[in-house]
């Protein structure tokens, strides 16, 4: 099977297993396998009972025999929710993988990933990938503990750490600097990080490097069903039609397509 | 009541009273790939306007307390789309496909009746006249004599079956809803989403559009109103809906007056959760009520 490709979405009620915890409240929980396996920047719909919503999260590492983990930050995620199910015994319900994948990167092409902030999780399963195709630097920025939190997973075959502590976007700005022409970039950040790298890219005169960015939105039924999900296209085709579905056609898009920050 | 086959008027008979109700459903989208829509009484459309509506901007969802508040805003690629694409597949796979007919004024309404009436994928009309989230989205929702003209002009165009989707709080709902019935509507949906607001920390409006809709748990009770009253007022039948996320859910529905369910903001956490109602009610068509004390 090709690792890059969208598998079909499935449903699963699998209950939280092993819980390992990291520098700055940062906690990684494990799942049992259930779900299909999901390709690099896809995410899953996890149900946790305390919202009229579920929760979108990208699957973290995969495990040997087909689970997977979720990697949950302290701030923003429903953490009390999951653990609560946790010690309960009880499952939760998932779906998916769902959304648009970051694709390989063209031949020859030299890849850096790029996080900050803490948003790692979309690009665990990506940089296992790169590195084993051909090598792939990872920066990784931001200004507190838990932005850097669980990197011992990054750890693998081809694969560069480069951390960068500070203020601003510091990992978008060294990628910025590194990337050639030819080169590819992936990214997941804040919305005015990934805003930041999109202006730099799409100055008069500069030719590439060609990038991929994953965003973070607000989604309720996370299957492109409900279009409450929406991001302003820079060029709509149709001007009564200017949005893309963050769900659907992203969460992953390329440098350009839409409008952002 | 069981899960058998319903009647809902002018012919139109579904084979069971679970449907999927307008918006949480959209299209189907990768909904396709979970269940098949097939096997539910209907699949209610979002709404749909003669030409393509952008919606509102973003956030268009919130959480809150008890439920879900939305701002869609009613994007939609038109009526021309609608029909040629969703309406069409979903029929072709053996859905019963309902329009939920929405427009700025009755031009727009009677524009998207006549269209639909043409199609052969369309078995019924929900004409929306209870939507918070658009400017005009109230306008015929709320006063009779408004509400009338315009089901009367629908009426002169389609065969169709007309359900009409009323709001959950008008200020004279029984008026409403016969002003609706002597206007040659043959089913009424109640209810629509709830006008409410919600603020960040900072007091700012969690949705772009500013306010928005309450769905889910929290407009159960309020819809069950709304059922009890119109089944006590007029003599359609009732398409029942807000916050139905069980079988239980649904015999309350049914218990308030209602003939069939939809299901709409359940499918967010559980996209299983209108084919699971409808197989609860199939394994236990008539639970022993509770002895009375
Ligand atoms: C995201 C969303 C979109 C909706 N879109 C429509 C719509 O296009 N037309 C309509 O008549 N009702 C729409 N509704 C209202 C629902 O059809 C339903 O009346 C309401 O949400 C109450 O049912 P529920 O609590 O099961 O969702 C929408 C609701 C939601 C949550
Ligand atoms: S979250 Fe429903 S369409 Fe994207």
């Amino acid at each position: 099977m090709n690792p890059w490709q969208a598998p079909s979405p499935a449903l699963a009620d699998l209950r939280p297993g092993r819980v390992r915890r990291y520098a700055g409240g940062v906690l990684e929980v494990e799942f049992p396998p259930g779900l299909p396996p999901a390709a690099p920047g896809q995410f899953v719909m996890v149900d946790l009972g305390d919202s009229a919503l579920p929760h979108p999260f990208t699957p973290f590492r995969t495990l040997a025999g087909g689970g997977f983990t979720l990697l949950l930050r302290p701030q923003g995620r429903p953490v009390a929710a999951l653990l609560a199910r946790r010690r309960a015994g009880q499952a939760v319900r998932l779906f998916g993988p769902l959304g648009r994948p970051f694709p390989p990167p063209p031949l020859g092409a030299r890849a850096f990933a790029v996080a900050e902030s803490g948003r790692i999780a979309p690009l665990h399963l990506l940089v296992r990938l790169l590195g084993e195709a051909g090598g792939v630097t990872l920066f990784v920025g931001g200004d507190d503990d838990a932005h850097f939190a669980a990197l011992a997973a990054f750890r693998l075959p081809g694969v560069r750490i480069e951390r960068r502590r500070g203020g601003g976007w510091p990992a978008v700005e060294a990628a910025l600097a590194r990337a050639g022409t030819d080169d590819v970039l992936y990214a997941a950040a804040p919305e005015p990080a990934l805003a930041r790298l999109d202006r730099a890219l799409g100055k008069p005169g500069r030719q590439g490097p060609r990038a991929f960015l994953a965003l973070e939105v607000a989604m309720a039924c996370g299957v492109g069903a409900c279009y409450g999900c929406p991001v302003p296209l820079r060029r709509p085709p149709d001007p009564r039609r200017p949005y893309a579905r963050a769900c659907a056609d992203g969460p992953v898009f390329p440098a350009g397509e839409v409008a952002l920050g | 009541m069981s899960a058998a086959a319903v009647d809902l008027g002018r012919g139109l008979r579904l084979a069971n009273p679970v449907l999927l109700a307008s918006g949480p459903f959209g299209y189907g989208g990768r909904y396709l790939e979970l269940f098949d829509p097939a096997r539910l009484g209907a699949v209610v459309l979002k709404g749909t306007s003669p030409v393509p509506w952008p919606g509102n901007p973003p956030p268009r969802v919130a959480a809150v307390d008890g439920g879900l508040l939305n701002a869609v805003g009613l994007e939609n690629p038109g009526v021309e789309a609608v029909l040629a694409g969703p309406a069409r597949s979903l029929a072709e796979r053996g859905c019963t496909v309902v329009l939920n007919v929405v427009g700025h004024d009755e031009d727009d309404f009677v524009a998207v009746a006549r269209r639909a009436d043409l199609s052969p994928h369309v078995a019924a009309l929900e004409v929306n006249v209870s939507c918070p989230n658009v400017p005009d989205g109230l306008r015929y929702g709320t006063d009779p004599r408004a509400v009338a003209g315009l089901v009367a002009a629908v009426r002169r165009v389609t065969r169709l079956p007309l359900w009409v989707k009323l709001p959950p709080a008008p200020p004279d709902r029984r008026a409403l809803a016969r002003a609706v019935a002597d206007a040659g509507a043959d089913a009424l949906s109640l209810v629509n989403t709830l006008p409410a607001l919600a603020l960040d920390r900072t007091g700012r409006p969690r949705l772009g559009a500013g306010a928005g809709g309450l769905s889910g748990a929290a407009l159960r009770p309020v819809a069950l109103l709304a059922v009890r009253e119109c089944a006590d007022a007029v003599d359609l039948p009732i398409i029942g809906m807000g916050g139905v996320e069980t079988a239980e859910h649904a015999r309350a529905f049914f218990a308030a007056g209602a003939r069939a369910v939809a299901v709409g903001t359940a499918l967010f956490r559980n996209p299983l959760a209108a084919v699971e109602i409808l197989a609860a009610l199939e394994a236990d068509p008539d639970p022993q009520p509770p002895p009375r004390r």
